[in-house]
């Protein structure tokens, strides 16, 4: 995949994460407060999550505290925060 | 002869009064106790990333804008092309013209204006995702950088 159709997906993905922190709480709280890197991961595209993981190695090798924003298929809970152990 | 309708007056009590001075005095109180939080990078690519900054409020509400901002990485280094901030009570955005220089064009032409800062939040997200590569070619264009910096 290439960087132009990884950044085309994934800013699709933070636009709808931007929409569900701005109306959750508790969701900005763990992502705002983790003061770290993002990287969003897909319920549905393997391939971009392939990327993603990647990147996340890259930023671990940066020495960066990487969240991982994760959409589920869940309506209840349609984003998971996962905090990647350095 | 016609009669005339009585006006009936309202009279607030003292204590009333006094409890509405009270809770005005105390949301006044809340809504200056704003947090700004540490910057988070939501990453696009190896070479894009969305860099913001809010004031929340003690309940995590957003109340300002602070910084929402898009970066691209070129020659090592990540630089902000554009960023939208409500410093001055309305959404604007402030474009960087070149690579060598850190001046910024501040417009708010096409800008929303309207709405709270959660609307102005994800509107300047919505217009990065709109238009990220349009200002991404026209950076890497006017610094004369080939194949939009990928």
């Amino acid at each position: 995949m290439g960087k132009k159709q990884q950044a085309i997906k994934n800013i699709d993905l933070t636009s709808k994460l931007a929409d569900y922190i701005a109306v959750h709480p508790e969701a900005s709280k763990k992502v705002f407060a983790s003061g770290g890197s993002v990287v969003p991961f897909s319920a549905t595209d393997k391939e971009l999550n392939k990327a993603n993981e990647e990147l996340v190695k890259d930023l671990l090798k940066e020495g960066k505290n990487v969240v991982k924003a994760e959409e589920t298929k869940s309506k209840l809970e349609p984003w998971k925060f996962i905090t990647v152990p350095s | 002869m016609k009669r005339r309708k009585r006006v009936k007056r309202r009279y607030y009590s003292a204590r009333l009064i006094h409890k509405l001075i009270r809770l005005y005095k105390e949301y006044v109180g809340k809504k200056l106790k704003l947090i700004e939080t540490s910057p988070a990078e939501i990453y696009l690519s190896e070479y894009d990333r969305i860099t913001h900054l809010a004031s929340i409020n003690e309940s995590r509400k957003i109340l300002e804008t602070v910084n929402i901002s898009y970066e691209i990485l070129l020659e090592g280094k990540w630089i902000t092309i554009v960023r939208f901030d409500s410093h001055h009570g309305y959404l604007h955005r402030h474009t960087r013209i070149s690579l060598t220089d850190e001046a910024e064009i501040e417009d708010s032409v096409g800008v929303k204006k309207t709405g709270s800062p959660h609307s102005w939040y994800t509107w300047a997200i919505q217009d990065i995702k709109r238009k990220f590569i349009e200002y991404r070619t026209a950076f890497t264009r006017r610094n004369k950088i080939p194949y939009l910096g990928y």
